[in-house]
């Protein structure tokens, strides 16, 4: 039986190729859960706790703008810590993340270096 | 050495990827997944896909491609990403054939370097070296 408990990180992205990296670069240390949108995340969530999100912005149904607003007004995930995770480089786009709740903002492509620093700092103690 | 496929700086992005070319090689499997997703739905504008799915499937493609080192098809699908958020249908429809193009080549070629192509005539674009 493990001594440790692992953290659990549920990563919510369209794009396979972003949740391979992620879920690769994060399973060395954490529990590394990935769904392909909101709407699954939404699911997760009812049956499940994580410690982090990391969040897609652009994405097909429900966009991540939506989903953190969604999170942060119910009671059951307004404190799972939310890191957005984007392409969207701009000024405007991080300070909307900050603004909704979001703990840190992440740019695209990812780095495993910096991905793993954001996580470790606001993954649920 | 890493895995060499043309239009691609994989070193950089193993390096990105914290110099593990398993984890690459895995992610380069979901790019190719993501890419025919994309192409299909990019293919199908304007007749069956609306300027919101084309931005979204290029935007995704754009992200995708940057992630495993396709970087000049990265920035071009950001012009083309960029042009049809501010709503330049002649710069989208200009361009438009021309990505589906690149995304092609791209997709034949990682095909080839996993070894899932029976493309043979574009083998000698691909230069695998373990």
């Amino acid at each position: 039986m493990d001594a440790e408990v692992r953290q659990k990180i549920l990563l919510v992205d369209d794009s396979q190729t972003n949740l391979r990296l992620g879920k690769g670069i994060l399973s060395a240390v954490y529990d590394a859960v990935t769904v392909p949108g909101a709407e699954k995340m939404y699911k997760f969530l009812s049956t499940h706790s994580v410690d982090l999100i990391l969040l897609d912005i652009d994405m097909p149904e429900i966009d991540g703008w939506t989903a953190i607003k969604q999170l942060k007004s119910d009671p059951a995930t307004a404190d799972i810590p939310v890191v957005f995770m984007s392409g969207e480089t701009d000024e405007a786009s991080k300070q909307k993340g900050f603004s909704l709740g979001a703990v840190d903002f992440i740019t695209k492509p990812l780095s495993a270096a910096v991905l793993l620093a954001s996580v470790k700092k606001h993954a649920a103690k | 050495m890493a895995v060499l496929i043309e239009g691609f700086d994989t070193a950089h992005a193993i390096q990105m990827f914290g110099g593990d070319e398993a984890i690459y090689l895995d992610v380069l499997d979901a790019f190719c997944e993501d890419t025919e997703k994309w192409y299909k739905i990019i293919s199908r504008y304007p007749a069956e896909t609306d300027l919101k799915s084309l931005t979204t499937s290029v935007h995704g493609f754009k992200s995708a491609a940057r992630e495993v080192g396709a970087m000049a098809a990265g920035d071009f699908a950001y012009t083309v990403e960029m042009a049809a958020k501010s709503n330049d249908i002649a710069f989208v429809d200009a361009n438009l054939a021309n990505l589906l193009e690149v995304m092609s080549g791209h997709l034949s070629r990682c095909r080839i370097a996993l070894g899932k192509s029976e493309d043979v005539k574009n083998a000698e674009n691909v230069k695998a070296q373990r």
